[in-house]
């Protein structure tokens, strides 16, 4: 996950927020709102910084499809895939980060899968090759995910300066900013990222010319 | 032909015995809905200019099936349809038709890239207005494919067409043939390329060459010329469709196709596909060029 940098972030002061949380936002190049974009710092914080390990993470597979199709965990989270559909799901990755692999199944799975490395894990499904999902696995708990209107909210950062950087699946490199969180107010990145084409299995009848 | 139907035994213990493997579970339901409209020159492939008549074809198509999963990594298709197709200009060609089609595709492996092999067999009824072409056709196949990267995949089939046509009426233009024209069998090899243009278009390209029987219009003046030259293997008038005669013969077929699909939806899509077909042999060859569009909806 290094970077090259090309998004340009923009500082804006905000007295509305709290001194140690960071508003974000995340566009593309045609300035729209991208969701799903994680932004994590990539300062390295000493244990006692970081806050303590959560409940398992749970991503559905909902109509065929991964639900969230993006998400952030630390390193360390467990992840639950329960099966919500009434058809068995065969759920795998070989991202380097997490190798497994969840051989056909309904409901839930016998047991959650924890994600101890991190990096980038690509999740498939080996009956449905359309249906993808992301998780970014961080090394410790500072990070977000963008929602719908490509803003979200990192709390609880110490004041210090700090490195972030933002990564999507569709985003062409990674972008990352420095700045210096201040204990008077809060702040907002802007990251401005340049989208690419992500091509995967055609869902609905175009499915019948390439998939299993 | 009886000889050919043997194939469906074996299908039948498929569909019986494959359900009680102990993993096997009825999975997706599939119900599909297509409308095609497609163009062709020259529908009665003809290698006489008099006699080319181009066509345009409607096709209403429905079709509902089910998967079975039978393990971790083979899954059987079980498909039925019910299509109408409805001609412009020669209706007695217009027809209702139910049709059957299996398929039992084993992936080798985890992911979009491994490869695939499928078995398939097809069953179609074919009940045109016409005692000459009314049968049906049934189609035994293997094929293998695989994604090779995140914008192309290809597909290497070959299928055994085999078609059981009506004798028609006795109206034979030459008494030392059989009549039964449209009694075909063929091998068709077919290679299919995809690629994926967007994340909503898709370019499939294929080749297909088709060896065996077909059967090709003539003008009732060119009978002897085709007697001469190749030697139909059945010979009749087509006195209810085209006015002409039909003979039958062997040769290849080949077909080019290509075709954009239009992924509009998770469940509806559009598409157009061209094609250009040669067929026959260097004495009397035939070329066709046809196009169609489909709008389908996949449940």
């Amino acid at each position: 996950m290094r970077r090259n940098l090309i998004a340009t972030a923009l500082l804006i002061m905000s007295s509305a927020l709290l001194a140690q949380d960071m508003r974000i936002k995340v566009i593309n190049q045609r300035g729209e709102p991208v969701a799903g974009a994680v932004v994590y710092v990539v300062t390295s914080l000493p244990a006692d910084k970081q806050p303590t390990t959560a409940e398992p993470v749970i991503i559905d597979q909902i109509n065929k499809e991964f639900v969230p199709h993006i998400s952030a965990i630390a390193a360390g989270t467990a992840v639950k895939f329960p099966n919500r559909d009434n058809i068995r799901h065969h759920v795998y990755s070989f991202s380097p980060a997490k190798s497994f692999e969840l051989p056909l199944y309904k409901d839930a799975p016998p047991a959650p899968v924890v994600f101890e490395k991190p990096g980038i894990v690509t999740l498939g499904c080996n009956i449905h090759d359309w249906m993808t999902s992301y998780i970014f696995v961080a090394p410790h708990r500072y990070f977000t995910v963008t929602g719908k209107d490509g803003s979200a909210t990192m709390r609880d950062l110490p004041a210090q300066a700090l490195e972030f950087e933002v990564w999507h699946p569709r985003q062409k490199e990674v972008a990352t900013v420095t700045r210096q969180l201040v204990a008077t107010g809060g702040m907002t990145l802007a990251f401005r990222i340049e989208e690419k084409t992500v091509l995967r299995p055609f869902r609905g009848q175009a499915n019948s010319k390439n998939s299993y | 032909m009886h000889k050919d139907r043997a194939v469906w035994l074996p299908a039948l213990l498929l569909v019986v015995a494959l359900p009680q493997v102990q993993a096997a579970e009825w999975s997706e339901w599939l119900v599909n809905g297509r409308y095609q409209h497609f163009y062709t020159e020259n529908i009665g492939k003809t290698s006489f200019d008099e006699v080319v008549r181009s066509e345009n074809i409607h096709e209403l198509r429905f079709e509902l099936g089910r998967v079975l999963q039978v393990t971790d990594s083979a899954r059987l298709r079980i498909l039925a349809d019910l299509r109408h197709q409805s001609h412009r200009r020669f209706d007695q060609l217009d027809r209702t038709d139910p049709g059957l089609s299996l398929g039992l595709r084993n992936k080798s492996g985890l992911g979009p890239s491994a490869w695939w092999q499928e078995l398939l067999l097809s069953y179609q009824e074919i009940s045109p207005d016409d005692p000459l072409r009314e049968g049906h056709q049934q189609s035994f196949g293997l094929a293998v494919g695989r994604r090779f990267s995140e914008r192309f995949d290809g597909v290497l089939s070959w299928s055994r067409v085999s078609r059981d046509g009506g004798t028609g009426e006795p109206r034979a233009v030459d008494l030392t043939r059989p009549t039964d024209v449209f009694d075909q069998s063929a091998d068709v090899l077919r290679l299919q390329w995809n690629t994926v243009l967007s994340e909503n278009w898709l370019m499939a390209a294929s080749l297909s060459r088709q060896h065996g029987d077909f059967d090709s219009q003539c003008p009732n003046s060119g009978v002897t010329q085709v007697v001469a030259t190749v030697n139909p293997a059945a010979l009749s008038l087509d006195v209810n469709v085209f006015g002409s005669c039909i003979y039958r013969t062997d040769g290849n077929i080949d077909v080019l196709d290509l075709e954009w699909v239009w992924n509009i939806s998770h469940h509806i899509s559009a598409s157009l596909l061209l094609r250009h077909q040669d067929g026959g042999g260097p004495e009397l060859g035939y070329h066709n060029k046809a196009a169609q569009l489909e709008v389908s909806y996949q449940f």
